[in-house]
């Protein structure tokens, strides 16, 4: 069973601050806080927070949100655990960076957030409704749907096995290498990096086969999928 | 006795909820089975009227709930059916008059009592929804041929599904056989394409609808409309009979439910 609440448990690795399964960022936001108010200030001055976000998927601004929420009530968070598969963080670099932006560089040795590839990838198994939301810093695999309402955003590519009818965004925030495979082609809209595209207001072609989308002289085209190749960064020698 | 609770939702308000969970309801009783049809919509009370009972309402769920009334008391049974029983919801209260907890306390006692305990959800995903679902097994899904309605039906799909209330079942209404041959309406594959969730029933647009809920007569009991025997199949497949998908009369419609079941199989 997963836990509804906000867990602490200290361990003698520091204090574990554990969050309940819920998608609902505004609602786990809200959880948050108000178990940290219940501990009236128990905490305060702990120095090895561990931030675990289970099996959730969040973005690194969300996880740097987080954060700053558990660091206002005087606990300093020094790791993030969880994520998808269990790795120890998914959090890279630059949430470190722009969480601890208020710390003086003395206090900013504590934190060490182990180092992540860029590129890891998670895995979807699952059709995403209208409303569901799966985020992750580096590729997205989805095997299943995403129906209109719902959002994939990846700091990497984003392959979807399945027809694509919501809004996915690749190569956030500024990846315009990043491209977007699915079965069936048919989002609301579809962002690359910075660039946004929108399907065709009168046309509602449906497509015959496996599409791509990428950047390509600074706009976002769609093609077929056969005979396009991937151009990977480093080619194995 | 340990009955089925089950819930009908839609989302989207308007897409036919309470008339569908009287019609199910009356054509399960009228099949003998012992039902107990439960309003969760507080404070916005509707299926009473639907089935004609509102002037003999005395005690409501909340009333039931607050332990002011027993529950049987609450209970009105149908004029037209012997073994078809409404709990009415309050008119003065909001949601926020229910607990989540206490819901599923009641559907718990319904459950001893009844065959089928169907709760007419209110539209929306807030409180009211949640208290709605919490005590239920199973889901009904009603939505109409809209992309409004079918995307609401998506979100509460997924809703579901977080709650635990997995495979929920799917009931197209309202459909319009000239307009989806004309290709002017979203067809029964359109909306199984995107919820992807099993086929309950299909119902068509009937005018005599309008006029048997405005007289508090559900139109299962009227042997000649259309919509009663669309209800009346979804009826009798709840009771694990496999009965044939209402015919719309669109030349495809066949083949696409034919093309449905295959592929589902």
């Amino acid at each position: 069973m997963k836990t509804e609440d906000v867990v602490f448990k200290g361990t003698g690795q520091g204090i574990w601050i554990i969050l309940p399964h819920d998608e609902d960022f505004v609602r786990l936001k809200g959880k948050l806080l108000q178990r940290l108010e219940s501990t009236d200030g128990f905490f305060a001055g702990a120095t090895r927070g561990i931030l675990d976000i289970g099996e959730l998927t969040l973005m690194e601004d969300e996880i740097r949100e987080l954060i700053d929420i558990i660091e206002s009530f005087g606990i300093s968070v020094s790791r993030v655990a969880g994520g998808i598969g269990n790795n120890i963080s998914t959090v890279a670099e630059d949430a470190r960076k722009a969480g601890q932006s208020r710390k003086d560089e003395s206090e900013r040795k504590e934190h060490t957030y182990p180092d992540i590839p860029a590129e890891q990838a998670m895995l979807v198994g699952r059709t995403l409704r209208s409303g569901q939301r799966v985020a992750h810093s580096g590729n997205v695999v989805l095997l299943g749907d995403v129906n209109p309402g719902a959002e994939v955003v990846a700091g990497g590519n984003i392959i979807i096995v399945g027809s694509l009818r919501g809004v996915a965004h690749a190569g956030t925030p500024d990846n315009r290498r990043a491209v977007v495979v699915a079965l069936k082609f048919m989002p609301t809209q579809l962002r690359i990096a910075d660039l946004i595209a929108r399907s065709p207001d009168d046309e509602h072609k449906t497509p015959s086969g496996p599409e791509v989308a990428r950047i390509k002289d600074g706009r976002i085209v769609i093609e077929a999928y056969s005979g396009w190749k991937p151009e990977l960064e480093e080619e194995p020698a | 006795m340990n009955g089925k609770v089950m819930v009908v939702t839609s989302g989207k308000g308007g897409v036919g909820k309470t008339t569908a969970v009287a019609n199910i309801g009356c054509a399960l009783a009228r099949r003998g089975k012992k039902v107990a049809l439960v309003d969760a919509d507080i404070g916005l009370r509707n299926l009473d009227i639907v089935l004609g009972l509102e002037n003999r309402i005395v005690f409501d769920i909340i009333h039931a709930m607050e332990g002011r009334c027993r529950l049987r008391q609450a209970l009105i049974k149908d004029k037209r059916v012997q073994t078809l029983y409404l709990l009415p919801a309050a008119q003065s209260k909001d949601k926020e008059a229910i607990q989540p907890e206490q819901m599923k306390q009641l559907t718990g006692e319904l459950r001893d009592q009844f065959d089928y305990v169907i709760l007419d959800c209110p539209a929306g995903i807030e409180r009211g929804f949640k208290n709605a679902i919490v005590g239920a097994d199973d889901a009904i899904i009603i939505t109409t041929p809209e992309v409004s309605a079918v995307r609401d039906a998506d979100r509460i799909v997924g809703l579901l599904e977080a709650e635990g209330i997995e495979k929920p079942k799917l009931v197209i209404n309202r459909i319009r056989p000239d307009m989806v041959k004309r290709g002017d309406m979203l067809d029964i594959d359109d909306v199984l394409d995107i919820l992807a969730i099993d086929l309950l029933g299909v119902v068509p647009d009937d005018e005599s609808v309008i006029t048997s809920t405005n007289k508090g007569e559900p139109a299962v009991l009227d042997g000649a409309s259309r919509a009663g025997e669309a209800f009346r199949r979804i009826a009798a497949r709840l009771e694990g009979e496999d009965v044939p998908f209402l015919s719309m009369e669109a030349p495809t419609f066949w083949g696409r439910i034919k093309r449905f079941l295959g592929a589902a199989r």
